[in-house]
């Protein structure tokens, strides 16, 4: 067996056994004490339990370790060095948490292994109670441990969910056992005494059972926002579909359940002697179904834990369709059709909730919910329905930033522009001997595609319109650089609506992110600025721009007082730009020196005029773009009134996503 | 009954399991200076990569090499200390050429992730 197999049977069993745990505690305390002579034979068998449970959990961890030694240092003989096994514990944020879940584990064997007498009903209480605290504490922890540990910025929300999450497994899943062993025993002839237990035990396991579980579908809700985060990340990634799995097995247990709860367990009344034991061994035969089927979900869970998150993997689109709302805006005519699927799917979903009130009537009722919602959803969606490939979802492998942009550019002169060209108008040379015009790669219709689409196209080419594959031609870095760009074309034609004025509230043209030098100063990148200040980047060129330039640089401080950077981009990105610029006036914001080149090749897509200049908001957007031929002097409390309108702003805009979608 | 049940879930996580496709290894890098693929002027002093998540430092690594797999940096490669998801190493002044930067790191979450890209720096 594999490295990696092992290290899944162990990260299955420790899981196994530390919900188990936690199950086992629980029933004890949920159950009560009894002096009847069948119950305390059950308490005692699951105090045995209980004492090989943590042993075992004790075990399974340190095997757990040794694979993460060999898995995070790459060698499999590191599984048995003492300086990589010590390199985890103390030097990885989850060898912290192995540490001090073993410590608790630890503590409670020492505690469910002394033969201490509890007879007193305080004691009782208090040694089970602890026996919990102690195993619920190393079941929660290892949410401190897994993926909600590396959610960013701020990993606690998720990591409290996480451990919800696994508490309520712990007491659901971990207690279906110790009460199917309960009913089994009091189901005999001999264990007739502890009947009346048994049956009070198991009604209150099934309040706490159903408070359990809708704590689980709450948390797991949230885990599923935290890890997943889109359809394309569920039905496209291993994690997602693990997930899937993992949500089906999770019905299935619950239909199980359900029958449990609401046939077998009001089944275990009756005053007469026989009454209610074929009842509970069925129970318990029912429960011991659902504790395998558990078994099963957590495997799954151990699995998940190992697979990277879909957060961080590339989904890979099984349909060769995806929904989208811009469909319409291409089709006017699909509209009507979409909004009368969408009210006769409203219509179905009304009926069922009248189907709930009236309570004569239901089965029509729902019946005609049921053909309505289909009609509707028939009618409706077909109209959303646009083509989608394998990448759809992908994230871009390069970021949607000037130098990419730059490069996308020079490719495409060279590999596209004799079709789409120059300007991506779909007028090239060869445009006409196509089997099919290009489209504008400009307008908003190819800004409906995503980036992913474009990436496929660009890989396999689209042979009815006879444009070739260039996934042999281009390493993805290129293919990627030419989605960059043509996105820029795109966002460079609707830049054409904004103006020197700031609207309010209504960020939409993300900044290009780009590096940059200042002589002889360390690298910078636009997003160093992202959440603290606003940028003004300038295009200029010498000497047309000189008086605003120098505008400009009489306004600094009044500009970094208001939270405002200038940089300063020749057009000519000469390196010698600081020098050129003169000491008349003193320039003391950023003039690149390096990076220049590629600044200019991008944002000259959005104005192309010698003179231009970007404000660019905290989030990365940009927010206002004044271009001038001719660059008279602006006033410059025009420029402070826009950034106050910045400054201003409260509506916190998510920031820019610089892998453009 | 449950016995049937219980085989009927196992085959289908087997089927679903089965059919999961693998995880792309370069996902996490958010992005890198020098650019991956990128021609430079001027020679870096530096390699930096920003990952999508918190790096272990005690585990995560990264080297430089010329194209004729001579290391060209200088072994000093660390998880920075103000920003745990970035992480950098020095180089010593290069001449003009291709050069590969490979990376392997783990996340919080004990994920081993890994990858490589080149750049370039012009005559």
């Amino acid at each position: 067996m594999s490295l990696e197999g092992l290290g899944f049977l162990a990260r299955w069993a420790h899981l196994a056994l530390a919900v188990a745990v936690v199950g086992a505690c629980t029933t004890l305390l949920v159950a009560g004490r009894s002096d009847r002579p069948t119950a305390r034979a059950w308490e005692d068998r699951v105090l045995r339990w209980l004492r090989v449970l943590v042993l075992l959990a004790l075990a399974t961890g340190a095997l757990l370790l040794a694979y993460q030694a060999a898995y995070l240092s790459g060698r499999t003989a590191a599984a048995f060095e003492g300086r990589t096994l010590a390199q985890v514990l103390f030097e990885t944020q989850a060898g912290h948490v192995w540490l001090v879940r073993h410590g608790v584990l630890l503590l409670l064997f020492a505690l469910v292994s002394l033969r201490a007498d509890v007879d007193g009903r305080l004691d009782w209480l208090a040694g089970r109670g602890e026996a919990l605290a102690l195993g619920a504490g190393a079941l929660a922890l290892v949410a401190a441990g897994g993926h909600a540990a590396a959610v960013k910025p701020d990993p606690w929300p998720a990591v409290t969910i996480d451990a919800v999450h696994l508490l309520a497994t712990g007491i659901w899943v971990g207690g279906l056992l110790p009460l199917a062993l309960l009913l089994r025993a009091a189901s005999r002839p001999e264990g007739a005494d502890a009947r009346p237990y048994a049956v009070l035990a198991a009604r209150r396991f099934s309040r706490l059972a159903l408070a359990a579980v809708v704590a689980l579908v709450i948390s797991g809700m949230g885990n599923v926002v935290a890890q997943i985060g889109s359809i394309a990340a569920l039905v496209g990634t291993s994690y997602g579909r693990l997930l899937l799995a993992k949500l089906g097995l999770l019905l299935m247990i619950l239909a199980l359940a359900a029958v449990n709860r609401r046939r077998l367990v009001p089944a275990l009344s009756g005053e007469a002697a026989t009454v209610g034991r074929p009842a509970m061994r069925r129970l318990a035969r029912f429960v011991t179904a659902e504790a395998m089927l558990a078994l099963l979900l957590i495997a799954v869970a151990a699995a998940l834990g190992m697979t990277p998150p879909a957060r961080h993997q590339q989904p890979d689109w099984p349909f060769a369709f995806r929904l989208s709302l811009g469909a319409l805006q291409s089709a006017p005519e699909l509209r009507l059709r979409a909004l009368i699927g969408s009210q006769v799917a409203v219509l179905g979903v009304a009926a069922a909730l009248a189907a709930l009130v009236v309570r004569s009537r239901r089965g029509p009722l729902l019946a005609g919910a049921v053909v309505l919602v289909g009609m509707g959803l028939g009618l409706g969606l077909p109209p959303l329905a646009i083509d989608a490939y394998p990448t759809t979802y992908v994230r871009p492998r390069v970021p949607y930033q000037a130098a990419s942009i730059a490069q996308g550019a020079r490719l495409y002169r060279e590999q596209c522009a004799a079709c789409h060209g120059p300007s991506g108008a779909g007028d090239g040379d060869r445009a006409a001997t196509l089997p099919r015009r290009p489209p504008d790669l400009r307008s908003p219709h190819t800004n409906q595609h995503t980036a992913g689409d474009l990436f496929w196209w660009i890989t396999g080419g689209i042979p009815r319109g006879g444009m070739p594959g260039f996934g042999d031609r281009l390493g993805p870095e290129a293919r990627w650089d030419l989605v960059n760009f043509v996105r820029a074309l795109g966002a460079a034609a609707a830049a054409r609506m904004l103006g020197p004025s700031v609207e309010r509230g209504r960020p939409w043209l993300v900044a290009p992110d780009f590096t940059f030098a200042v002589g002889p100063t360390p690298t910078r990148g636009l997003r160093d600025y992202r959440g603290r200040r606003i940028v003004l980047l300038v295009l200029y060129t010498l000497p047309d721009s000189r008086p605003r330039l120098a505008q400009l640089a009489a306004g600094y401080n009044v500009l970094g007082l208001l939270g405002v950077e200038v940089i300063a981009v020749p057009g000519d990105a000469a390196p010698d730009a600081i020098g050129r610029l003169g000491a008349d006036p003193l320039i003391l914001f950023p003039v690149v020196t390096e990076g220049a080149r590629e600044i200019a090749a991008a944002y000259g897509l959005f104005a192309r005029a010698p003179h231009a200049e970007f404000l660019v908001d905290r989030q990365g957007y940009v927010r206002a773009l004044w271009a001038a031929e001719r660059p008279s002097v602006r006033e410059l409390n025009r420029l402070l009134a826009e950034i106050q309108e910045l400054n201003e702003e409260k509506a916190a805009t998510p920031a820019a996503d610089e892998h453009v979608h | 009954m449950t016995e049937r049940m219980i085989a009927a879930a196992s085959l289908a996580l087997t089927a679903l399991l089965s059919a999961a496709p693998g995880a792309s290894a370069h996902a996490v890098l958010d992005r890198a200076d020098p650019r991956a693929g990128s021609t430079v002027r001027t020679a870096p002093s530096e390699v930096k990569l920003w990952f999508t998540e918190n790096l272990e430092p005690a585990f995560s690594t990264v080297r430089v090499v010329a194209a004729d797999g001579r290391p060209v940096d200088r072994g000093d490669g660390r998880v920075d200390a103000d920003n745990p998801a970035l992480l950098r190493i020095t180089l010593s002044p290069l001449p003009a050429g291709t050069y590969r930067v490979i990376w392997r790191v783990v996340s919080v979450d004990t994920h081993v992730t890994r990858g490589e890209f080149s750049f370039n720096i012009a005559p």
